[in-house]
């Protein structure tokens, strides 16, 4: 259990030549990355596609499960409608796309929304299947993340493996018992295993401290040691190859 | 649904991110303060369990579906402090790990969906506490209630922001009216499943419903074995 610290598929995960990369220069290279994409203006589409194909081929490179991407992509579709709300109510001057009148600047202002959120999500998933929860919170230090903060985080991601485990079971148990195909009901269940779930992990944590506080010890110290203890630090190659999306994406800003 | 990159110009996202530093800050230093007898397991698992509690979701129709924020009820379980540093540490992990929500608006989002709803329903729960007469249904309506205010809050602040620093391409009564239309729906979810939720954990432990007061110790009830008689 000790051993596993926050990441149990880092065996599973594919080493890539991005997963080599010191995470601290992965970290400040997404951020940089995602930087010069948030201050592209709208009506450049020239300059995001570029940055697309930017995200996409590192995103290549980091070996990304692309069906992962696909489900995060999902969570886009109140975007889409966002869109589509601009496209329609927007300013003048119009458009007429498939004998609809649309808004112009609405459809680049939609437009242009949708692909810088495409583009970050294609950007995240090649950092998060290039690094494990303990190595991301290690890159947050550079990045200027107090400590207690980072400990929070590692302490946060081994909790969130125990609870998933434990909602299972209980959303398990709660179903066998009301077992209902109505979702109402199912709702219901979920909301009563969500409660119980409370209540389970307070006391855990409540034993954890108690027990921590018997032996003297800080509770939590160890998650984060570990973690900084994991990677060896940055070198200029590190920084170079984490920077190089952030400054194609500037020339692309100022060339295209 | 978190705000993604690019959504407001980035003066709206720096500002954004200075106030949800500052407010990060001040909850971290009062939530210590009220936490120290506690060690500092419990944000975490509270943060864990604002991630494990978005995993519920409910079918909204038209193949979307919208889940429990869980702001409220952490702010109602642990009170605000301690739920904004939680709700800080979920919004890092969605965005750093999960791909949920913007980096570049990381502190917009950290008002949105942290600050903001955690202190609208604290405040509404606290003034609505001398109404409740039953502790069990009355405080889990009260608490729904209260969820689902913030939840309407936090879409307010949305708007809000993309007024001050969104594309000036859409008159921002159109947003407003979208984005509030379609918090409506979601606040009433948060609400009623906000008011489950904690039906359950007031029936399990009322006593680790923080928004309560306390009640004065009773003396323990003499256990009667067998027949009193």
């Amino acid at each position: 259990m000790s051993s596993a610290h926050g990441s149990p598929r880092a065996a599973a995960r594919l080493r890539s030549p991005v997963s080599r990369l010191a995470p601290e220069a992965k970290v400040v290279g997404l951020v940089a990355f995602l930087l010069v994409v948030a201050v592209t203006p709208a009506g450049r589409p020239w300059v995001l596609a570029a940055d697309g194909l930017v995200a996409v081929a590192v995103a290549v490179v980091a070996l990304v499960d692309w069906r992962a991407v696909a489900g995060r992509l999902t969570l886009e579709l109140p975007l889409v409608v966002l869109a589509v709300a601009y496209a329609l109510a927007g300013r003048g001057p119009s458009v007429e796309v498939l004998g609809i009148a649309l808004s112009e600047p609405g459809l680049q202002a939609g437009g242009t929304v949708l692909a810088k959120a495409t583009i970050g999500i294609v950007a995240v998933s090649a950092l998060a299947a290039s690094s494990s929860v303990p190595e991301i919170v290690d890159g947050l230090r550079r990045v200027g993340v107090p400590p207690w903060f980072r400990r929070l985080v590692a302490l946060t991601a081994r909790q969130l493996q125990v609870l998933r485990a434990e909602a299972a079971q209980l959303r398990l148990a709660v179903a066998v018992r009301t077992g209902s195909p109505r979702w109402t009901v199912a709702l219901a269940s979920g909301a009563r295993a969500l409660g119980s779930l409370f209540v389970r992990s307070t006391e855990r944590a409540d034993r954890l401290a108690l027990a921590a506080e018997l032996r003297g010890a800080p509770v939590g110290g160890t998650p984060a040691a570990a973690a900084s203890a994991a990677a060896s630090p940055a070198g200029p190659l590190d920084w170079a190859a984490a920077l190089a999306p952030a400054a194609l994406a500037a020339v692309a800003l100022v060339v295209l | 649904m978190h705000i993604p990159d690019g959504w407001v110009d980035l003066p709206t996202s720096a500002a954004a991110g200075a106030v949800a530093l500052t407010g990060t800050a001040l909850a971290a230093r009062r939530s210590a303060a009220a936490l120290r007898d506690r060690a500092t397991t419990l944000p975490a698992v509270v943060a864990a369990y604002v991630l494990v509690a978005q995993l519920l979701v409910v079918p909204v129709g038209f193949g979307t579906s919208a889940h429990l924020v869980g702001t409220g009820l952490a702010a109602l379980l642990v009170g605000p402090a301690t739920a904004i540093v939680c709700v800080a540490v979920v919004v890092v992990v969605q965005a750093l790990v999960l791909a949920d929500g913007g980096v570049t608006a990381l502190g917009l989002n950290l008002v949105n969906d942290g600050i903001v709803p955690a202190l609208v329903a604290w405040g509404v729960f606290v003034a609505a506490r001398p109404l409740v007469r039953s502790r069990r249904r009355g405080a889990a309506a009260a608490g729904g209630v209260a969820a689902g205010v913030a939840s309407l809050a936090a879409a307010g602040a949305a708007t809000l922001a993309f007024v001050a620093g969104g594309t000036d391409a859409v008159p921002a009564h159109v947003v407003a009216v979208s984005i509030g239309g379609s918090h409506l729906l979601l606040a009433a979810g948060e609400a009623a499943l906000t008011a489950a939720v904690l039906a359950t954990v007031l029936r399990l432990r009322p006593d680790m419903v923080r928004a309560l007061p306390r009640r004065p110790d009773p003396a323990p009830e003499p256990v009667t074995v067998g027949d009193p008689a």
